[in-house]
């Protein structure tokens, strides 16, 4: 065992291994006494590896995004390694997985995220003669971000951008690696270095293409910037590696140059206290007055636009007309604009942004996708009060259409109160899958059959007292002298989830009918 | 005990038994609850096959979900806080009637501690720049704040909270006010103002807004002075960008009567006997006096102290009377503005050797040697 984790850990020299170990994650050696110190979690030690002893520390599964979320705000990043291969038949250690990488900069975990923040992952080429090449993501939106300045301008770049997570070339001077590590930013920011190699104009451009199923970057005047393109080509690089597989819901790029955006230097960001007041409280500022926002798509939109306004003033434009007519358009209740109408049914809406690049990094869970088929159905009666107000809302109403199979999709498919997690079962919906329903009938008519088979052998034996009854390490089994009430099949699925759940039989029973 | 009762588990004080039947039908049902499991794990990773074709048209209805919702927050935000659609303009300007600081409001509306008093602002190219003076307290860089908030709000595309207000073209809003020492970069309070001064200096355009809140009190009163003096001429003169100007001192409400794009403005306060009551409003001229002595009144200073204040106050200014008038603090720079440029020192400002082929760069240092002089 120890060398699969020796094997594994090879792979991911500078980043904390999450090693799972049935209802644990277990870190070993330097890791563990890191994670020791910085989560105060206990460290033990357990057996020999090469004539010394095995330090480790651990941390419950079912409570390693709290932890999660502390090293990620501490700047480390995780790798997340699983038992991918099957338990019950593995002959030696099971089989195990670097599934994802947790970094600060490309966090996808609702739980994990601010509501409110978006966090970037940036990555920095150094190119010829002092010109730098810049490309941006967050993993849960749909678009790379393309820049390219001078070194001189870097630092005001990056104090706009904000990210949480900077990657540069191991290939960059000395010089330039100072630089960046002395940029002053809001918060704390990983920096790491990333294979010289991984920062190729060509291939980032294939990248980028690949991405946009488009034969030319022209369209999107993203063609002649070779240092952003081998930014990007790092960037993807490194956000792959880090949710291990292809971001395919990144469809769009987007080219920023100098000059288009009103400069608001992080002093001046500071000192009108934007986001954040000068005790760096996240309230009274700027933007907590202004967001009224009902989801939290729209209040990290909201804050893009306040942080990023354009000197170009159609956008602002086009927006304060939308205003307008949001205000004083036809009303359509007594004496309330269309926005309260519009309000009122963005309420409670889900967070269909992340959600879908949840879904296109397929680690969307069944309650989501139960918020997106709502959300979806509710959209629908966003676009007829949006008709004829004003020109830009009615673009924004084409938009608002749901694919059409996909609600339909989602309602058939997904249970309207499905478990938290697809391996407690409960998930898709009945009807969906004869095959299901058939196995499902089983389970729930053994109830009948197991009363039926109490009366009878109470019959038989006489025995007033006999019950038929569960027990998890003993499966079923009959009792002349009933010490408890409880029988049945309800309990008897808790058998199951010892090795993947902590629940007590009784919660199992009572979540499910 | 049936004979087909197996025995499956003793205990102290009970027995537990297993018939065929039973367990026949436990392996049924174990295993149908095992392949159910199977079997939705691989329906659901085939519902996220089907749902990928999605993606993008999610994607892009998230963006008009967003966007929708932003859009009426800034509606519901302007209209509960009676804020106004700004105007944009092509010539430079910067007009707001009476502006007001959100957030400082909201604070207020809050804490029910009175009304916010609204001001008006007029800047356009012909009045680049407003120097503020008045006591401490009395609402100088709030006034300032709401100037960029406003600029800020417009040009992302909200309301404003204002009763009108028309806008040019701004590049940038650049602000140097005071904070703390930045213990953790090691830099004193000085450093850090001189380093976004000159940061602003070098930056800023005509179309650039410039908030300056009391720049030179981290040195001593004469350099600090001669400072301020120097970076508002330079403001003034090269910069001429849109600047508000908070000071306290004095001698820097001369400044307008040589420099015709800037004006003074104050903010009132009025003294009641002894104490000072602030109006928040700002008005046209300099401050009159700066009432240090009221504020730290306020502040709850020991009487001991504040007495022996104002006797020193009362001798300062008894000698400052005695003197000649003020040293002309404008003047100087005319005369020590005697960098002379040569044409060798302008050629040699127009070369930019990363641009410049082998042989440019040659061609280039003949006429150089030419301009200077010196025969080839």
């Amino acid at each position: 065992m120890m060398a699969q984790y020796l094997g594994l850990k090879a792979d991911y020299p500078d980043t904390l291994l999450f090693y799972r170990m049935g209802d644990f994650y277990e870190l070993f050696f330097a890791d563990a006494e890191k994670a020791a110190r910085l989560l105060n979690i206990t460290l033990t030690q357990r057996g020999q590896s090469a004539g010394a002893p095995v330090v480790m520390a651990g941390v419950p599964f079912h409570a390693v995004e709290t932890y999660l979320a502390r090293l990620i705000k501490l700047g480390e990043s995780v790798a997340i390694c699983e038992q991918v291969g099957d338990v019950a038949t593995a002959k030696g250690p099971v089989e195990r997985k670097v599934v994802r990488v947790v970094t600060p900069g490309t966090l996808t975990d609702l739980e994990l995220l601010g509501d409110k923040t978006e966090s970037m992952l940036l990555s920095v080429h150094q190119g010829a003669r002092n010109h730098c090449g810049l490309a941006w993501l967050s993993v849960t939106q749909g678009e790379v971000h393309l820049a390219e300045c001078s070194a001189d301008e870097l630092a005001d770049w990056v104090s706009q951008i904000a990210p949480g997570e900077l990657i540069f070339s191991a290939g960059a001077t000395p010089a330039f690696e100072a630089r960046l590590r002395s940029l002053t930013m809001a918060g704390p920011v990983s920096i790491s270095a990333r294979p010289d190699w991984q920062f190729d104009a060509g291939l980032g451009q294939r990248k980028l293409l690949d991405h946009l199923q488009a034969a030319s970057l022209a369209p999107w005047q993203a063609q002649d910037l070779p240092q952003a393109q081998a930014a990007a080509s790092a960037l993807l690089a490194y956000a792959e590696h880090t949710q291990g597989r292809s971001l395919t819901h990144l469809q769009s790029i987007r080219v920023q140059r100098a000059g288009e955006l009103i400069d608001l230097p992080q002093t001046t960001r500071r000192n009108l206290e934007l986001l954040q007041t000068l005790r760096g409280e996240d309230s009274p500022t700027l933007f907590s007055l202004l967001d009224t926002c009902m989801t939290g798509m729209g209040s990290r939109l909201l804050k893009s636009w306040l942080v990023s306004p354009r000197r170009d003033r159609t956008e602002a434009q086009q927006r304060l007309s939308a205003i307008a007519a949001l205000r004083d358009g036809p009303a359509l209740s007594a004496g309330a604009g269309p926005w309260t109408k519009l309000r009122d049914k963005l309420k409670g809406s889900t967070d269909v942004e992340r959600i879908t690049a949840r879904i296109a990094l397929r680690q969307v869970r069944p309650r989501e996708l139960v918020g997106l088929q709502l959300t979806l159905q509710k959209t629908v009666l966003l676009a007829p009060v949006l008709k004829g107000l004003e020109t830009y809302l009615t673009t924004l109403a084409s938009h608002l259409l749901p694919p059409a199979d996909c609600t339909e999709l989602l309602r058939q498919a997904i249970d309207a109160e499905p478990a938290a997690l697809v391996r407690d079962g409960g998930v898709i919906a009945a009807g969906f899958d004869a095959d299901l329903d058939e196995l499902r009938a089983i389970q729930t008519n053994c109830d009948s059959f197991l009363l039926d088979l109490e009366t009878r052998e109470k019959a038989r034996t006489g025995i007033a007292n006999l019950r038929v009854q569960f027990n998890r390490v003993h499966g079923f089994f009959i009792s002349p002298i009933c010490a408890c009430s409880s029988t049945g099949c309800m309990v008897f699925s808790s058998k199951f989830h010892k090795a993947s759940s902590t629940r007590c039989p009784t919660t199992t029973a009572a979540a499910r009918p | 005990m049936p004979d087909d009762y197996r025995r499956r588990q003793t205990l102290k004080n009970a027995e537990r038994f297993i018939t065929p039947e039973l367990k026949a039908f436990e392996d049924k049902a174990l295993s149908a609850q095992e392949r159910a499991l199977a079997r939705e794990k691989f329906l659901y990773e085939k519902v996220l096959d089907q749902l990928q074709r999605f993606v993008p048209a999610l994607t892009e209805l998230a963006r008009a979900l967003a966007t929708l919702d932003a859009l009426c927050a800034l509606t519901e935000r302007s209209l509960t806080l009676d804020w106004c659609a700004p105007q944009f303009a092509k010539e430079p300007c910067l007009d707001i009637e009476a502006g007001r600081h959100p957030v400082v409001q909201a604070r207020l509306n809050e804490t029910s501690a009175g009304a916010f008093i609204a001001n008006d602002t007029h800047l356009s190219a012909k009045q680049r720049m407003q120097i503020i003076t008045g006591p401490n307290m009395g609402g100088k860089s709030t006034y300032m704040r709401q100037i960029a908030v406003i600029t800020l709000l417009a040009s992302m595309g909200s309301y404003v909270p204002a009763k009108r207000c028309r806008l040019g073209p701004i590049d940038a809003i650049h602000t140097r006010i005071g904070a703390a020492d930045d213990l953790a970069n090691a830099q004193s309070t000085f450093m850090l103002e001189m380093t976004e001064a000159a940061q602003i200096l070098h930056s800023a355009t005509p179309n650039s807004l410039v908030l300056m809140d009391e720049i030179g009190r981290g040195t001593s009163t004469f350099d600090g002075l001669a400072l301020a003096s120097a970076i508002a001429t330079q403001l003034h003169d090269k910069t001429q960008a849109y600047t508000l100007f908070a000071t306290h001192y004095f001698e820097l409400t001369e400044f307008p009567a040589t420099h015709h794009g800037a004006i003074n403005v104050h903010v009132s306060a009025a003294e009641s006997g002894r104490n000072i009551v602030f109006l928040h409003e700002i008005q046209p001229g300099p401050a009159s006096k700066s009432y240090g002595i009221q504020v730290a009144r306020l502040a709850g200073m020991p009487a001991a102290v504040l007495n022996h204040a104002r006797q020193t106050l009362e001798a300062l200014e008894a000698q400052a009377s005695h003197q000649q008038a003020q040293i002309d603090l404008f003047a100087a720079p005319a005369v020590t503005e005697v960098v002379i440029t040569s044409a060798v020192d302008n050629a040699l400002e127009a070369i930019n050797p990363d641009d410049l082929s082998p042989r440019e760069a040659l061609e280039a240092l003949y006429n150089l040697k030419k301009l200077r002089g010196i025969p080839l």
